[in-house]
């Protein structure tokens, strides 16, 4: 074979090598008419160059011909519904108290002295946060939380279609229990990108979603972190839905529920245990 | 965003969706996993929804997105900078066996079943998986490819013919792994049937 005449100098060699990268355009038509040429007389001379582009012409050709696999039926409405669902979630919190001493205590300070005491300022929001643990809540604009966001989304699924079947596990603990809720169904998602498990409990006449997250995705964002670390919860409202983010043993939890639903006292109750 | 944007975006996009899962599908077999990649792809889709031109490619879009939403996932759980292999076209390994050369080749591809093709695909480094999938399954053009995955044609070029030549050494090899393993089953049946025989 003429290929393996080898020599790392040998010019034929070089163009034989470089030609290889091109012989898929060649099978495609996408030279231009010069290199088409350049193409052709290399192969009349090799053997390995032609029979690498007629094993990329079969393979190419195979592929070709593999029929289209469809998303289900089923998926592509849920698909839909999903897009229907979603809204760039605005989180609006409740201003802590402690954020609005600050704002009023605002125009006493000019903006001269803004910068000498502004160190103090820190000082004081941490000495406060650290020994009052109120239960305060951040202001967060329009910034969003991802994990919060994907609860959200699976939440209003499943307000568009049964819960899912699977994975109805009789044995299956919820993280969290009390006594009015009653476990319906759990099932695996992901949130964050990453696995988490979803639980549907029955309470009263609604189902409140509760969902068993990775520790990281959990303490992902430095507000959540924030809250968890001084008052060991954290609390929001988003669409009118009330969401409860608490540490569980390795992992995080996040309650979706009703607005007036959020069996709360319980829940911080038993998460501080 | 109201309604009807929602609305447009549905009309727009949908007659891409099966096309994307089946993209999708050449970067994960599971099922779930590009189920997840298609919905997680048009949700990023949906929130830059005003930031499409009315003349960019709708499909082209979607596809560039997917990749985005593949990388990050991956990133979590492969390697992302492995070193792609090349092969050349007169690798010895690949020259000797008896199914390299032309007519035994295509012989062996007519019996691959789409599953065995797809898992031989999902064995290629990404950047050669990722120009196989867009211009062999999909049957984009090797610009319409550069665009969406922001590379010169040249570099598509190379990569799908590097891309192809290890697709075809990967076949063989599977095929070669199967061979081996039948052939080792019948012998053991044999032996057994002979210990039978024996026995009896």
């Amino acid at each position: 074979m003429q290929s393996k005449v080898s020599s790392e100098n040998n010019p034929w060699q070089s163009l034989h090598l470089s030609l290889q990268d091109m012989l898929a355009g060649y099978i495609d038509n996408e030279l231009t008419r010069q290199e088409r040429e350049i193409i052709e007389a290399h192969l009349s001379g090799c053997h390995d160059c032609r029979e690498d582009l007629l094993r990329q012409q079969t393979l190419s050709l195979a592929l070709n011909d593999l029929p289209l696999k469809r998303l289900s039926k089923t998926y592509h409405q849920q698909l839909k519904q999903t897009i229907l669902a979603a809204e760039t979630t605005k989180i609006k919190l409740v201003r802590s108290k402690v954020t609005i001493f600050f704002d009023k205590l605002g125009p006493l300070f000019s903006k001269q002295n803004s910068l000498t005491i502004g160190g103090w300022v820190v000082a004081c929001v941490f000495l406060v946060m650290f020994k009052f643990p109120l239960s305060y809540q951040l202001t967060l604009g329009n910034s969003e939380i991802p994990m919060l966001t994907d609860a959200l989304t699976v939440y209003k699924q499943t307000q568009h279609q049964a819960l899912p079947k699977i994975g109805l596990v009789q044995k299956d603990i919820a993280p969290i229990t009390w006594r009015e809720g009653k476990l319906l169904v759990s099932w695996s998602t992901k949130i964050g990108g990453e696995p988490a498990k979803v639980y549907a409990m029955r309470h009263h006449n609604e189902v409140v979603l509760q969902y068993k997250i990775d520790q990281t995705v959990f303490l992902r964002n430095p507000i959540v972190r924030q809250a968890i670390a001084t008052q060991g919860f954290f609390k929001t409202e988003l669409d009118n839905l009330a969401v409860l983010v608490l540490p569980s043993q390795n992992a995080g939890i996040i309650i979706i529920s009703s607005r007036n639903l959020l069996p709360e006292t319980e829940i911080i109750r038993r998460s501080s245990v | 965003m109201n309604t009807d944007n929602k609305h447009k975006f549905i009309q727009l996009t949908e007659p891409f969706w099966h096309r994307l899962y089946n993209i999708a599908l050449g970067y994960s077999q599971d099922r779930d996993v590009a189920e997840d990649w298609c919905q997680e792809t048009l949700l990023r889709a949906w929130k830059n929804f005003t930031a499409l031109q009315e003349h960019v490619a709708v499909y082209a879009w979607l596809l560039k997105i997917l990749d985005r939403v593949v990388a990050d996932d991956k990133r979590r759980s492969i390697r992302r900078n492995q070193i792609a292999p090349v092969i050349l076209v007169d690798d010895v390994k690949l020259l000797s066996h008896p199914c390299s050369a032309a007519e035994p080749f295509k012989q062996l591809v007519s019996q691959q079943n789409h599953q065995q093709i797809m898992l031989a695909i999902q064995q290629l480094p990404d950047e050669f998986r990722q120009v196989v999938l867009l211009r062999d399954i999909d049957g984009l053009s090797y610009c319409e490819i550069a665009d969406i995955l922001e590379l010169a044609k040249g570099t598509i070029m190379s990569r799908l013919s590097r891309g192809r030549r290890l697709l075809s050494s990967i076949i063989i090899k599977e095929q070669e792994k199967l061979t081996q393993a039948v052939s080792q089953h019948n012998s053991r049946i044999t032996k057994n049937d002979y210990n039978s025989y024996r026995g009896n």
